[in-house]
Protein backbone atom coordinates (compact mmCIF):
# COMPACT_ATOMS: atom_id res chain seq x y z
CA UNK A 1 0.00 0.00 0.00
CA UNK A 2 0.74 3.10 -0.78
CA UNK A 3 -0.49 6.86 0.30
CA UNK A 4 1.00 9.84 -1.69
CA UNK A 5 0.81 12.98 0.39
CA UNK A 6 2.13 16.44 0.16
CA UNK A 7 4.39 18.58 2.43
CA UNK A 8 3.63 17.35 5.76
CA UNK A 9 3.92 21.21 7.08
CA UNK A 10 0.91 22.13 4.67
CA UNK A 11 -1.09 19.68 3.36
CA UNK A 12 -3.99 19.23 5.36
CA UNK A 13 -5.71 16.63 3.38
CA UNK A 14 -2.47 14.69 3.37
CA UNK A 15 -2.66 15.05 7.26
CA UNK A 16 -6.26 13.85 7.29
CA UNK A 17 -5.43 10.81 4.71
CA UNK A 18 -2.39 9.60 6.81
CA UNK A 19 -3.83 9.99 10.16
CA UNK A 20 -6.46 7.44 8.96
CA UNK A 21 -4.08 4.87 7.66
CA UNK A 22 -1.93 5.04 11.07
CA UNK A 23 -4.65 4.86 13.26
CA UNK A 24 -6.14 1.90 11.34
CA UNK A 25 -2.80 0.35 11.80
CA UNK A 26 -2.16 -0.11 8.12
CA UNK A 27 1.26 -1.03 7.07
CA UNK A 28 2.51 1.64 4.08
CA UNK A 29 4.83 3.69 1.92
CA UNK A 30 4.65 7.56 2.02
CA UNK A 31 5.19 8.74 -0.86
CA UNK A 32 6.31 12.64 -0.35
CA UNK A 33 5.53 15.51 -3.36
CA UNK A 34 6.64 18.81 -2.60
CA UNK A 35 3.42 20.72 -3.62
CA UNK A 36 3.48 24.00 -6.04
CA UNK A 37 7.09 23.81 -7.27
CA UNK A 38 7.83 23.23 -10.88
CA UNK A 39 7.07 19.38 -12.11
CA UNK A 40 5.18 19.10 -8.93
CA UNK A 41 1.15 18.45 -10.80
CA UNK A 42 2.80 16.10 -13.29
CA UNK A 43 4.51 14.27 -10.63
CA UNK A 44 1.19 13.78 -8.53
CA UNK A 45 -0.49 13.34 -11.97
CA UNK A 46 1.53 10.15 -12.42
CA UNK A 47 0.06 8.75 -8.90
CA UNK A 48 -3.17 10.64 -8.89
CA UNK A 49 -5.80 11.02 -11.52
CA UNK A 50 -7.43 13.88 -10.15
CA UNK A 51 -4.11 15.75 -9.92
CA UNK A 52 -4.27 16.43 -6.18
CA UNK A 53 -3.28 14.29 -2.91
CA UNK A 54 -3.84 12.79 -0.88
CA UNK A 55 -4.34 9.59 -3.26
CA UNK A 56 -4.18 5.78 -1.73
CA UNK A 57 -2.82 2.94 -3.80
CA UNK A 58 -3.51 -0.36 -2.72
CA UNK A 59 -2.03 -2.82 -4.92
CA UNK A 60 -3.43 -1.09 -8.22
CA UNK A 61 -6.67 0.19 -6.11
CA UNK A 62 -5.92 3.79 -6.58
CA UNK A 63 -8.15 6.09 -4.03
CA UNK A 64 -8.28 9.75 -4.27
CA UNK A 65 -9.48 12.40 -1.96
CA UNK A 66 -9.15 11.72 2.04
CA UNK A 67 -13.06 11.21 2.20
CA UNK A 68 -12.62 8.15 -0.39
CA UNK A 69 -9.57 7.30 1.29
CA UNK A 70 -10.62 7.31 4.60
CA UNK A 71 -13.65 5.06 3.67
CA UNK A 72 -11.75 2.69 1.50
CA UNK A 73 -9.44 2.19 4.74
CA UNK A 74 -12.43 2.22 6.99
CA UNK A 75 -13.85 -0.64 4.86
CA UNK A 76 -10.78 -2.90 5.66
CA UNK A 77 -10.45 -1.84 9.14
CA UNK A 78 -14.07 -0.76 10.38
CA UNK A 79 -12.80 0.70 13.57
CA UNK A 80 -12.56 3.86 11.65
CA UNK A 81 -16.41 4.10 12.20
CA UNK A 82 -18.24 3.53 15.43
CA UNK A 83 -19.90 0.27 15.52
CA UNK A 84 -23.50 1.63 16.14
CA UNK A 85 -25.67 2.73 13.79
CA UNK A 86 -26.66 5.79 15.42
CA UNK A 87 -22.76 6.81 15.89
CA UNK A 88 -21.67 6.30 12.76
CA UNK A 89 -24.19 8.39 10.96
CA UNK A 90 -23.23 11.07 12.79
CA UNK A 91 -19.42 10.33 12.36
CA UNK A 92 -20.07 9.79 8.69
CA UNK A 93 -22.11 13.74 8.90
CA UNK A 94 -19.54 15.43 10.31
CA UNK A 95 -17.04 14.10 8.65
CA UNK A 96 -18.49 15.58 5.23
CA UNK A 97 -19.14 18.70 6.83
CA UNK A 98 -15.39 19.36 7.78
CA UNK A 99 -14.95 18.33 4.37
CA UNK A 100 -17.24 20.59 2.54
CA UNK A 101 -17.50 23.72 4.97
CA UNK A 102 -15.61 25.43 6.81
CA UNK A 103 -14.04 28.04 3.89
CA UNK A 104 -13.73 30.70 5.71
CA UNK A 105 -11.35 28.98 8.63
CA UNK A 106 -9.98 27.07 5.42
CA UNK A 107 -8.86 30.26 3.80
CA UNK A 108 -7.96 32.41 6.72
CA UNK A 109 -6.15 29.69 8.32
CA UNK A 110 -4.90 27.31 6.36
CA UNK A 111 -2.83 24.74 8.45
CA UNK A 112 0.83 25.55 9.18
CA UNK A 113 2.42 23.38 11.62
CA UNK A 114 5.64 25.70 11.79
CA UNK A 115 4.09 29.18 11.77
CA UNK A 116 2.25 30.51 14.93
CA UNK A 117 -0.18 32.84 13.28
CA UNK A 118 -1.86 33.09 16.93
CA UNK A 119 -4.45 35.79 16.74
CA UNK A 120 -4.14 36.07 12.31
CA UNK A 121 -7.08 35.31 10.25
CA UNK A 122 -10.21 36.35 12.05
CA UNK A 123 -13.30 37.89 11.13
CA UNK A 124 -16.74 37.47 12.13
CA UNK A 125 -16.97 34.10 9.35
CA UNK A 126 -13.81 32.44 10.63
CA UNK A 127 -14.76 33.01 14.31
CA UNK A 128 -18.48 31.61 13.52
CA UNK A 129 -16.63 28.18 11.50
CA UNK A 130 -14.92 27.88 14.96
CA UNK A 131 -17.76 28.09 17.34
CA UNK A 132 -19.79 25.39 14.76
CA UNK A 133 -16.47 23.37 14.90
CA UNK A 134 -16.56 23.61 18.55
CA UNK A 135 -20.33 22.68 19.16
CA UNK A 136 -19.92 19.55 16.97
CA UNK A 137 -16.81 18.46 19.60
CA UNK A 138 -18.83 19.28 22.43
CA UNK A 139 -22.04 17.28 21.26
CA UNK A 140 -20.01 14.05 20.42
CA UNK A 141 -18.33 14.03 23.11
CA UNK A 142 -21.48 14.41 25.61
CA UNK A 143 -23.35 11.67 23.52
CA UNK A 144 -20.29 9.30 22.72
CA UNK A 145 -17.41 9.75 24.37
CA UNK A 146 -17.96 8.07 27.49
CA UNK A 147 -15.42 4.74 26.36
CA UNK A 148 -12.60 7.07 25.27
CA UNK A 149 -11.22 10.01 24.55
CA UNK A 150 -11.96 10.64 20.80
CA UNK A 151 -15.54 12.18 19.18
CA UNK A 152 -17.20 8.94 19.46
CA UNK A 153 -14.82 7.24 22.33
CA UNK A 154 -12.46 5.27 20.00
CA UNK A 155 -10.30 7.35 17.42
CA UNK A 156 -12.43 7.29 14.19
CA UNK A 157 -12.26 9.08 11.30
CA UNK A 158 -14.24 11.68 12.16
CA UNK A 159 -11.07 12.40 14.58
CA UNK A 160 -8.55 12.15 11.59
CA UNK A 161 -11.27 15.01 9.60
CA UNK A 162 -10.94 17.64 12.09
CA UNK A 163 -7.41 16.47 13.07
CA UNK A 164 -5.77 19.95 11.35
CA UNK A 165 -7.92 22.35 12.64
CA UNK A 166 -5.39 22.27 15.69
CA UNK A 167 -2.60 23.54 13.36
CA UNK A 168 -5.12 26.05 11.56
CA UNK A 169 -6.31 27.47 14.22
CA UNK A 170 -3.42 27.16 16.47
CA UNK A 171 -4.45 26.87 20.12
CA UNK A 172 -1.02 26.59 21.67
CA UNK A 173 2.60 25.25 20.38
CA UNK B 1 -8.65 28.74 19.81
CA UNK B 2 -9.02 27.73 23.14
CA UNK B 3 -12.23 25.94 24.14
CA UNK B 4 -13.66 25.24 27.39
CA UNK B 5 -14.66 21.82 28.83
CA UNK B 6 -15.37 19.31 26.97
CA UNK B 7 -14.43 20.40 23.30
CA UNK B 8 -10.62 21.89 25.02
CA UNK B 9 -10.14 18.40 26.49
CA UNK B 10 -10.85 16.41 23.31
CA UNK B 11 -8.87 19.22 21.77
CA UNK B 12 -5.63 18.94 24.02
CA UNK B 13 -6.15 14.33 23.26
CA UNK B 14 -5.99 15.32 19.76
CA UNK B 15 -2.61 17.36 20.16
CA UNK B 16 -1.32 14.29 22.26
CA UNK B 17 -2.12 11.55 19.72
CA UNK B 18 1.28 10.43 18.88
CA UNK B 19 1.05 10.25 15.55
CA UNK B 20 -0.06 14.03 15.40
CA UNK B 21 3.08 14.61 17.20
CA UNK B 22 5.06 12.30 14.24
CA UNK B 23 3.24 14.48 11.71
CA UNK B 24 4.01 17.56 13.52
CA UNK B 25 7.98 16.65 13.93
CA UNK B 26 8.15 15.95 10.22
CA UNK B 27 5.90 18.98 9.44
CA UNK B 28 8.38 21.08 11.32
CA UNK B 29 11.96 19.22 9.65
CA UNK B 30 10.58 19.90 6.26
CA UNK B 31 12.85 22.31 4.60
CA UNK B 32 10.01 23.31 1.69
CA UNK B 33 7.96 27.11 2.07
CA UNK B 34 5.56 27.87 -0.02
CA UNK B 35 4.97 31.65 0.15
CA UNK B 36 0.96 31.44 -0.69
CA UNK B 37 0.50 29.35 2.08
CA UNK B 38 2.54 31.61 4.69
CA UNK B 39 -0.14 34.07 4.53
CA UNK B 40 0.97 36.15 7.32
CA UNK B 41 4.84 36.09 7.03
Amino acid sequence: MKLIIGNKNYSSWSLRAWLAAREGGFTFEEIHISLFIPGSRERILSHSPSGKVPCLNDHGVVVWDSLAIGEYLAEKRPGLLPADPVARALARSVTAEMHSGFQNLRSRMPMNVRKDYTGFGHSPEVDADIARIVAIWNDCRARFGAVGPYLFGRFSLADAAFAPVPSASRPTR
Amino acid sequence: MKPAGAAGEYLATLLANPHMQEWATAARAETESIPEEDLYG
